[in-house]
């Protein structure tokens, strides 16, 4: 049994662009949410082995307000929504709350419920696959933690794992954060099958 | 590599008979951080486990990430450093939920299943456990100390705690 799976270079941008074009709708979406531009980041792809996945997003002790909405369908998925500390209160604030309330934290979901919204929505509309974003869920912890949570999730065989990470900035505050889509390891194939490419 | 501060990442082993050595895992979530330590020996490893079992078949260089494959490998290596059987002791710590309101979703109850499937296999193989600190909705970092065997936990923003 191959526990590394390999993905072309054909197939790696071909996922990147269905990143892009998530997080491009998932920006339009909170620009129009804060009333302030929002810029994304070239979507990185990254096929990682587990032992270094979660230190590729950030330090393992840094604290996250994290909102992950477990993805059904034809593409079983985590979207994982990371706000460092400083950019949760930001954020908040733009939206006449603190971060640390219980208004704050509804808040929190309820961006990520619209983002991710955004994000399933362009990606079904590009590949025509069944995409069901489920309940986000709000944890404020240790990014490791909430990272080794996904990566359980995404991986059973595999010691590798796909995931595409863009960065969002909110202009003219501090406020930036990265939007994770981790594929399970049998959605790959789908995808790719849905892009032509398999 | 003597006085070193070891990061066990996920699906990661370490096993050290070097007393000034330290073994680390940072942010554990729903994932188990095992130690097995034989505090006279000076002898301590510790495994990062991802999930409860191995699927059929799978490659034995990726043990440490399952927990029913994990804890005899550690056990054995823990043992090959020089740990002496009736001598050694079990912590544990993970198995978190952390996006605990997630109660019912069966997916999400992978913290609880690592922490009873470690217990489990540690039951097993007859190695007696120290302390756990294992389940609730919250992260945890480990770290062993090889020479004393000693082992602290920590929440995010909090002090360590001897275990």
């Amino acid at each position: 049994m191959s526990a590394v799976p390999r993905y072309n270079a054909l197939e790696l941008s071909a996922v990147q662009e269905i990143a892009n074009i998530g997080a491009g709708s998932a920006a339009t979406a909170l620009s129009l949410l804060v009333g302030r531009p929002v810029d994304i980041g070239v979507p990185a792809v990254e096929l990682v082995s587990l032992a270094v996945a979660s230190e590729r997003i950030g330090p393992a002790e840094a604290r996250v307000a994290a909102v992950l909405t477990p993805v059904k369908g034809d593409v079983p998925a985590s979207l994982l929504l990371a706000f460092p500390d400083d950019a949760a209160a930001v954020l908040c604030g733009l939206l006449g709350t603190t971060a640390d309330s219980d208004m704050g934290r509804s808040c929190l979901q309820e961006i990520g419920n619209i983002l991710t919204g955004s994000y399933t929505t362009a990606i079904a509309g590009m590949t025509g696959l069944a995409i069901e974003p489920e309940p986000p869920l709000l944890a404020v912890d240790m990014l490791g933690s909430v990272m080794d949570a996904v990566l359980s999730l995404a991986v059973e065989a595999a010691d590798s794992v796909l995931f595409l990470q863009t960065a969002i900035r909110i202009e003219g505050v501090e406020c930036s954060f990265g939007f994770l889509f981790v594929p399970s390891e049998n959605a790959i194939p789908a995808l790719l099958a849905a892009l032509g490419l398999a | 590599m003597s006085g070193a501060r070891h990061m066990v990442r996920m699906a990661e082993q370490v096993v050290s008979s070097d007393p000034t050595d330290m073994l680390v895992s940072l942010g554990l979530g729903s994932c188990i951080g095992l130690a097995i330590v034989d505090e006279g020996a000076r002898v301590a490893g510790l495994v990062h486990i991802v999930l409860p079992k191995a699927p059929a078949g799978v490659n034995g260089a990726l043990a440490p990430k399952f927990a029913d494959l994990a804890v005899p490998k550690l056990l054995e290596d823990v043992m090959a450093a020089g740990g002496r059987s009736g001598n050694l002791r079990a912590v544990l710590c993970g198995g978190a939920h952390m996006f605990g309101n997630a109660g019912t979703n069966p997916i999400m109850q992978i913290g609880s299943r690592n922490a009873a499937a470690t217990m489990e296999m540690l039951q097993k193989l007859r190695i007696r456990v120290r302390a756990h600190d294992t389940g609730g909705s919250s992260g945890r970092s480990i770290e062993v100390r090889v020479a004393t065997g000693e082992v602290y936990v920590r929440g995010v923003g909090q002090q360590p705690r001897q275990l």
